[in-house]
Formats: C-alpha cells, structure tokens, sequence
C-alpha cells in the first residue's frame, strides 16, 4: 500500500485527511511534530509528505528544509498545506512539490496527492 | 543804584572819578537836554570821549540821538518824573543798550550798560526753545518732563493725543496716577528707566503700553526727568500673539521643523527633538534626511520635492529613523511657505506621530489574519467530513440525508467565502495582496460565471452583450472574484426582479464591464460611500441584505490594483448599474 505521511498540529484535520486518504486506498501515517518525525519518516520513506506550514512551535517551512537536507528524505515529495494562498509561490520557489490550500475540499486533496504520488 | 543815583544828584556837575570805573556809561542832562556829567565809560555808548560830550546837548549835538528812542524816553522820564527802565537797539552801532534814567529836579541822571551779549544769547536761548517746541509738539513720542517727584511741568501735544487727557489737567499732577505701578517692580524705577516698557491709563480706562526712555537734567539747579515713551501697545499685542503661536510650537506634540529652500534645517521644536532623539544643536543646518529610514524609493523623495518647490503642500505617510535606529511612522506635512511675491521663502515641516496607531492597525490586521486561519482549518475539516458522508450515502436512497448534508456544503461554501473575504480585507489593509497576472479572455470568464449563476441560481438569468477586443493582463481569480461580487449583489439587491445584465464594451486602451439590476438602487447621498469598508446598503423597506460589506470594498480595491476604475450609477428603487474597467493588453 502506498504510505502517505501527514504533519499537521491540528488533529481534527490529522483524522480527516487519514479517514480521506484510507478511503481512496492509501496507508497513512500521521504526526504533530514536524522535525523530530524526520527519523521516522526516513524509516517509512512514504510516497508523498503532507506539511501544514503553521505548526505550533514550529515552521513548516523549516521542516521541509530539514526533509530535503536528510539524504535519507530528500528525494520525497513535499505537499505544503497554508491557509494563506500566497505562500503557494514560496513553496513552489523552494522545491515544494504540491500545495494544498486551506480551506480544500475532498477533490482538491485528492487531485493533489495523486498528481504528486504519480510523478 | 537808587543810592548812587542820589549821590551823583546831590553832586550834579561835580567830577567824581569813581564813577569812571564802574561798567556802565553814566551821564546828567539837564531839562533842556544839556548834557551836565558824563563817566569815562560814554564812549561805550555814544562812541566819543567824555570830553567831546560834556556840557553839549544831547538832542542837538550827539549824532543820531534826534528823535531816536533813547531821547523819547528821555523826554518822557523828564515830562513825568518818574523813573524810567528799558532797553534799546542803536540801530547804527547794531548794539542793545540797558538804560537806566532816574529824573530829578534839574533833570536825568542816566545809566547805559551794553547788553548786546545778554540780548544775543537770549535769542539764542529763544531760537532753541522755538526749536525745542517744534520738535516736541510735533513729535509722535509722548515727551514729558517732571520735577524730581514725578509731577509733571511738560507734556507734549501726542500726551493729550494717546491718552486722551486734556494737558492742562494733567500738568502739575503725579505720574504715578496714571501708571500701572505694578509694571515697576520698585516705586523709584520710573526715574531711571531705559527701553522700559509699562502701562500708562488711557483717560477711557484702557491700558496702553509705553515703552520709555527716562533722563535726569538739571536747569536753574533744579532736578528734571525727561521722559520719551512710545506707544507699543499694537507691537506687543502682536507680539504677545507671536508669543501665543511660539509657545504652541514649541508645547504641541507634533514635529516641527523648519528649513530653507535647499533644505537645511533652520528650526526644530522640542517635540522633534523628543522623538528622533536628536537635539536642535545635532540638526541644525543639517537636512532632514538624517531622520530617513531608507524604508522609501528615491522616487518618493522626488515626488515629494517636486511637490513642495510646486508651491503645493506635501502630506503623506513617512517612514523616519530616529538616533537610536527605532523607525517611527509619521503623518507627515510639508509646506512651502511664501513671501508677498508668492516666492517660497523656505518649508515647514509638521509630523504626527502615529506609531502607535499604525502598530495598532497592524496588530488589528493581524489579528484577523490569524483569526481567519484559525477559522480555515475547522472549516476544512467540516467540508471534507461533509463530502466524505455525501459520498457514503449518495447512493443510499435516503433524500433527506443528502438534502441535509447539500445545506450543509452550501453553508460551509458560504462560511469559506467569508472567511476568505475577511482575510483579503485584512491583505489591503495592510497592502500585502498579491497579484499573479496572466493572460487570459475575460469574455470567456464571465461567460463561465454566468454559466455557473444559471446553473445554481433560479430566480435570475444573466445577458451577456459585447465582447472584449483584446485580452487582458490580470490576476484571473481576483477578476473572477470582482465578476461573481457584482453579480451576486446585483441578485441579492433586487429580490423581485428576473434578469441582470451584463455588458462588455471597449474603449481605447481599456475594457469596461458593467452589471445592471433592476433592484432597490442606492440613494444619492449614498453613492460615494458604498466602496468603503463595511459600508452595506439598507433598504427603504427597512429590509436588511445580509453580509458583511465587504465585497464591494475587496473589488473596487482589487480593481485598483490593476490601475481600473469601478464607479457607479444608480437610482433608488430603480436598480444600479457598476461599472469597472482594465487596461487592455498593450
């Protein structure tokens, strides 16, 4: 089955992406910390990285940086998730792979996070 | 002299030597002029010795005596027998004579002393007073002249004239009863007083500002004051006025500098000080640019100066530096200040310092950022919660639950347009919207919306006239969003009508779009209003539209920023047509 991570502090949107994302036959696997899962996600080596951009205590932004430095997580795809639209051209300026934003419906992530485990 | 005249008589033709010695030519006619005794001292008067004189006749023998004033007097003295005191001009020797002619029984006995001297400087003496008096009565200054205890012996004519008071009344009076004594901080300082300034009565109760110069003379060995006052009330009302406006400036809260036309500071308050830190030493015939943040294009500076040497008032927003490097934000006001000719003579500077509010505004703007993040992520998680139960039950058979869980999509899309509209708000205001352009058709979008309005909405259809000559250049989804505005108002806003229309048209170098309703119009008063910030338009019916305004607002905004124009026309319970245009594609 095709792994799916996803970083997000919110909970509420942790359980509906997975309950989402299980539906359309994906096995997902779900955090709240960014940096520290970085181990973690080097282990599973999931086809997509889903990362909220605001994320309590820490910057999503970072995070992503940090998945690209890891050689171990470097070559997974990063879908940046933000609640502010702008931040669409930051993330496509620093390699980010897909962008979801806030607030999306079911087509909007599922259309995303099949374009990037596809590539 | 009565004494010695009386000796000379009782000695009538006898030779008294003494009498050669005193100063004064002396001689005795008898009544028929004779002359009987004469002193050495003649010659001063008649210009021959005493021997040419003596026992000749006065009237007959001494040239230039018939009928001259001295023998008429003479004749009267002798006539009257009485004692007789003048004096006399001899024409001849261009000289005054004192005489003295004391009649006795035989005749006149006779003292001439030259007092040509005496008369001279007594002219003279009269000239200066003459002059004197033309000086003072005509002069503007009140002069006036005191005894050494301040009554006054002289006033001039601009006395009476400035205070009113007849000069004859105030002469022999003190001036203390006319001068504000609390003006002297002792009673005696009006006796040495220079460039003083005090008040004097005026006789209608007024005060009037003098501003006096005070002099000791002495004449006839007696002590005089002099005083030369000026009335200075008009220069110190002017003054104190100035005084008013300096000490504004100086108190006032706001920045104020001064500068020439190059800009070299000539003038900073204290309030400039306290803000930038610097202090007027620091700044002085410096350029104001010492308090620049570099938070502003060159431009902005050129701008700014092409202005103010326009002759016209600068005003805007301006980012400073004070001197510890702490940026503060000013409302800040320059203008050019200029002489009779209408030339500018140099700028003044004024700036508000609105810190504070803007950091508030920002603070505000922020708030609702974040507040309309918050607000996305649950909403997210209600619209895909939504969609996933619309999906389990979508072939279940059971109506209600999908009516249901419809209402429910339509309220989250609604919930997720608001929130949006909230966060664009929060974008302008703090200038951080950002626009992607592209090229597209815009007749093929609108189009599409109308496409998607027929589809959705069953109360009006839309008509689309026109199409656009060229494409244009421009954020396609904040386009979209301006389309779908307009005519989501242009629904809500007339509930009892059908249609809307729309219609495309072009002009040079721009397309013009315009919505039409036939609904309830906007009241004149009104119009200028309705692109403000949560303006709503109320019904006459009293029915109330719901929202929040803020449509309007994003779009005209939104229009702006792609250097358009929206406007509007309309009449109450006619319906209104916007209006906005784009620069074509050049």
């Amino acid at each position: 089955m095709t792994k799916i991570v996803i970083i997000d502090d919110n909970e509420a949107i942790l359980e509906v992406v997975k309950i989402a994302l299980d539906e359309s036959g994906y096995e997902v696997i779900t955090s709240t910390k960014g940096e520290s899962f970085i181990p973690t996600i080097a282990k599973i080596q999931p086809a997509v990285v889903l990362l909220d951009l605001l994320l309590s205590g820490e910057d999503g932004g970072e995070v992503a940086k940090a998945l690209r430095k890891n050689k171990d997580t470097k070559n997974i795809p990063i879908i940046l998730i933000s609640a502010d639209p702008s931040a669409e051209k930051v993330a496509k300026d620093g390699g980010i792979d897909g962008f979801l934003s806030k607030p999306f419906d079911l087509d909007r992530l599922l259309a995303v996070v099949n374009d990037c485990v596809c590539d | 002299m009565t004494e010695i005249s009386k000796s000379i008589i009782s000695l009538s033709s006898g030779e008294i030597s003494i009498l050669d010695n005193i100063d004064e030519a002396v001689f005795v006619i008898n009544k028929n002029f004779k002359i009987i005794y004469v002193n050495r001292k003649i010659k001063n008067f008649l210009g021959i010795e005493k021997e040419f004189v003596l026992n000749k006749n006065f009237i007959k023998n001494i040239k230039g005596m018939k009928n001259s004033i001295f023998c008429k007097k003479f004749k009267i003295a002798i006539t009257e027998g009485k004692p007789i005191k003048f004096a006399a001009r001899d024409k001849i020797k261009n000289k005054w004579f004192g005489v003295k002619a004391y009649p006795f029984q035989k005749g006149l006995a006779i003292f001439v002393s030259d007092i040509t001297k005496r008369k001279r400087s007594d002219n003279k003496i009269k000239e200066n007073e003459k002059r004197f008096r033309l000086i003072t009565e005509n002069a503007k200054d009140l002069i006036s002249i005191t005894d050494k205890h301040g009554n006054y012996v002289y006033l001039n004519p601009s006395f009476e004239k400035t205070l009113g008071y007849k000069i004859e009344k105030l002469l022999g009076t003190n001036l203390m009863n006319i001068v504000n004594s609390s003006d002297f901080s002792h009673l005696d300082d009006w006796r040495n007083m220079e460039d003083f300034q005090y008040r004097v009565k005026r006789i209608d109760g007024e005060w009037i500002w003098l501003e006096s110069n005070r002099f000791k003379i002495k004449w006839q060995n007696r002590t005089f004051y002099v005083g030369i006052g000026r009335d200075v009330t008009e220069k110190r009302i002017a003054r104190e006025e100035l005084q008013k406006l300096y000490s504004a400036v100086e108190q006032t809260l706001d920045g104020i500098f001064i500068t020439t036309l190059n800009g070299q500071i000539l003038y900073v308050n204290p309030a400039f000080e306290k803000i930038t830190g610097y202090t007027e030493k620091e700044v002085l015939g410096k350029n104001p640019n010492i308090i620049n943040s570099g938070k502003h294009k060159k431009v902005f500076f050129t701008k700014l100066w092409k202005t103010i040497n326009g002759g016209k008032t600068f005003r805007g927003m301006v980012i400073n530096k004070k001197k510890n490097g702490e940026l503060f934000y000013t409302d800040h006001t320059i203008t050019p200040v200029k002489d009779e000719l209408g030339n500018i003579t140099y700028f003044v500077g004024i700036w508000k310092d609105i810190t504070s509010h803007i950091e508030e505004e920002k603070r505000k703007d922020e708030f609702i950022s974040i507040a309309s993040h918050e607000l996305k992520t649950p909403i997210t998680t209600v619209k895909v919660f939504t969609q996933l139960l619309q999906k389990m039950f979508k072939d279940s058979g059971n109506k209600d639950v999908n009516k249901y869980l419809d209402r429910m999509g339509y309220q989250v899309d609604k919930l997720t347009n608001l929130v949006r509209d909230l966060l664009d708000v929060s974008r302008l205001q703090t200038g951080k919207l950002e626009l992607r352009k592209e090229k597209f058709d815009i007749g093929k979008l609108i189009k599409e919306i109308a496409e998607n309005f027929d589809a959705t909405d069953n109360t009006h259809k839309i008509f689309i006239e026109g199409k656009p000559k060229k494409m244009v250049k421009a954020d396609r989804d904040r386009i979209e969003q301006v389309i779908i505005n307009l005519i989501s108002n242009a629904i809500k806003y007339s509930p009892d009508a059908d249609r809307v229309e729309i219609e495309i048209k072009s002009e040079k170098n721009d397309i013009i779009i315009s919505v039409k309703d036939f609904g309830v119009g906007i009241a004149q008063e009104y119009l200028n209003k309705i692109f403000g910030r949560f303006y709503r338009v109320y019904d006459t019916r009293d029915k109330t539209f719901p929202g929040l305004g803020m449509g309007l607002y994003i779009s005209y905004e939104i229009v702006e920023r792609h250097r358009g124009k929206m406007w509007v026309e309309s009449k109450k319970d006619e319906g209104s047509i916007f209006y906005f245009s784009l620069p074509y594609l050049t």
